[in-house]
């Protein structure tokens, strides 16, 4: 099954290093909704540092979820899924793959251009490395729930806004405590619980997330 | 007795006898509790009149979240063991649940206007009901989200299965987040903690609410059951 994970991994991981410029489109879309904070709010720099960890929150999240609908949607389209599905292993085993390349391959970028970020709306650096673990943490789980949604609006019209309709009410659990991190962080008080709480969350999402990606998948090929 | 219950056409027969008590039950209790909480029940001696808004809003509450957890129970009932009827239930409880969440969330915002002093705070419990709303809402659109109406069917009930963890946190958000809602105040570990003179119209109109909700999802399940022999019966004839 270990093999099979990474062969699927590994096809996953070449498609979407064959489609780099997604990646950039989407960092692109994360600076954006950055940029439109300081213009929104105004530019004082106590105000955007007081905010700063949860606007990060906010436009990672709004960057990440329209890109959940084609989690799932171009294998759909050209009978990977079907192929996968008559393979020995469980469906579940393709969308764990599928989930984790994905979950790589846009957090990554991410927290490479974190720093920049940071420096613009002036939270300091030495944070830097805890505030990219409870990113990671959070954006794992996201990827989860993205997965779980991405499989249900499978066929289904307005995807893409019905997906973002599904993921966003699940996912405050995990946006209130990435944030609470991000406070802690900045009030030097240590970060530990939430750190331990967004652990075990994104645990938890792992046995819930990969049966319902199944089942959901397996439900989209029967009627396709 | 799942099984016996189960059956499309017993089903109906049952429905169809028990309704007419239901709503003759229904409408005297609804009246008896309505006098009950606007006539015959003290006012607080801190909140004045305003105290009734509880007799709609508590009842309200418990009927939202009850009807989301029978929604998760049905949709898990339709996963496991595929039965149509089971998915005909969820499908009609969920408008009435989303109905009961917004009266919830309305008569809350009417009633903390005048004790809270505002409409609206970000506190747990109140920003949970809002997303047990929205989580009515996902099902209610993704069910709804394909051209051929069946096949939104399981989509919609693994939804409900994985929202269902949000039941818990609705229900003990006040204790978790020491914020604005008072806690738990009619069941407590020591026993009723309200008095009876308030108890007693919360309590008629619980049942009440509670009738009016089966009356409801009972004549919605009846009307798909007739809706499909009809169709079936007119495809036939063709």
């Amino acid at each position: 099954m270990i093999l099979i994970f990474w062969q699927y991994f590994i096809r996953e991981f070449e498609i979407s290093i064959s489609q780099v410029t997604d990646i950039f489109s989407q960092i692109g879309f994360f600076i954006l909704i950055m940029i439109l904070f300081p213009l929104t709010l105004g530019p004082d720099p106590n105000k955007l540092s007081e905010f700063g960890i949860a606007l990060i929150w906010i436009a990672a999240f709004v960057s990440i979820v329209p890109a959940y609908d084609r989690l799932f949607s171009d294998d759909y389209a050209q009978g990977f899924i079907e192929k996968a599905a008559h393979n020995a292993q469980p469906l579940g085993c393709y969308a764990a793959a599928k989930c984790l390349c994905f979950f790589l391959v846009t957090t990554l970028p991410l927290l490479s251009i974190l720093p920049l970020i940071c420096v613009m709306i002036g939270i300091r650096l030495s944070i830097f490395f805890e505030l990219s673990i409870s990113l990671l943490l959070g954006m794992f789980g996201m990827t989860l729930l993205g997965g779980i949604a991405s499989g249900l609006v499978l066929g289904a019209r307005r995807a893409a806004i019905l997906a973002a309709v599904l993921i966003l009410p699940l996912s405050l659990p995990i946006l209130i405590f990435g944030c609470m991190t991000g406070l802690a962080l900045i009030e030097n008080i240590t970060t530990k619980p939430y750190i331990y709480i967004m652990i075990a969350m994104d645990l938890s999402l792992i046995v819930l997330a990969i049966p319902a990606m199944q089942l959901g998948l397996k439900n989209a090929i029967e009627h396709s | 007795m799942f099984d016996y219950f189960a059956n499309p056409s017993r089903f109906k027969k049952v429905a169809q006898t028990i309704l007419p008590f239901l709503e003759v039950a229904c409408f005297f209790s609804l009246g008896y509790g309505l006098y009950l909480a606007l006539v015959n029940s003290p006012s607080d001696y801190q909140q004045g009149d305003a105290v009734r808004i509880m007799y709609i809003h508590v009842p309200s509450a418990w009927i939202a979240l009850s009807s989301y957890l029978l929604l998760g129970m049905c949709s898990f009932f339709f996963l496991i063991w595929r039965h149509p009827l089971a998915e005909i239930a969820a499908r009609s409880i969920a408008p009435i649940g989303t109905g009961f969440a917004a009266l919830t969330l309305i008569t809350g915002s009417l009633w903390g206007k005048p004790i809270w002093g505002v409409w609206w705070v970000w506190d747990g419990r109140l920003t949970s009901m809002l997303i047990l709303f929205f989580f009515f809402l996902g099902y209610l659109s993704l069910s709804n989200a394909f051209d051929r109406t069946e096949r939104g069917a399981r989509p919609a009930a693994i939804l409900a299965l994985v929202g269902c963890i949000n039941l818990p946190v609705v229900k003990f958000s006040v204790d978790w987040w020491h914020t604005l809602h008072q806690p738990a105040s009619i069941m407590r570990s020591g026993g009723i903690s309200i008095d009876t003179s308030m108890l007693w119209p919360l309590f008629t109109l619980f049942f009440a609410l509670q009738l009016f909700f089966i009356i409801i999802v009972l004549t919605r399940i009846l009307t798909v059951l007739n809706e499909k022999k009809h169709l079936t019966q007119s495809l036939s004839g063709l």
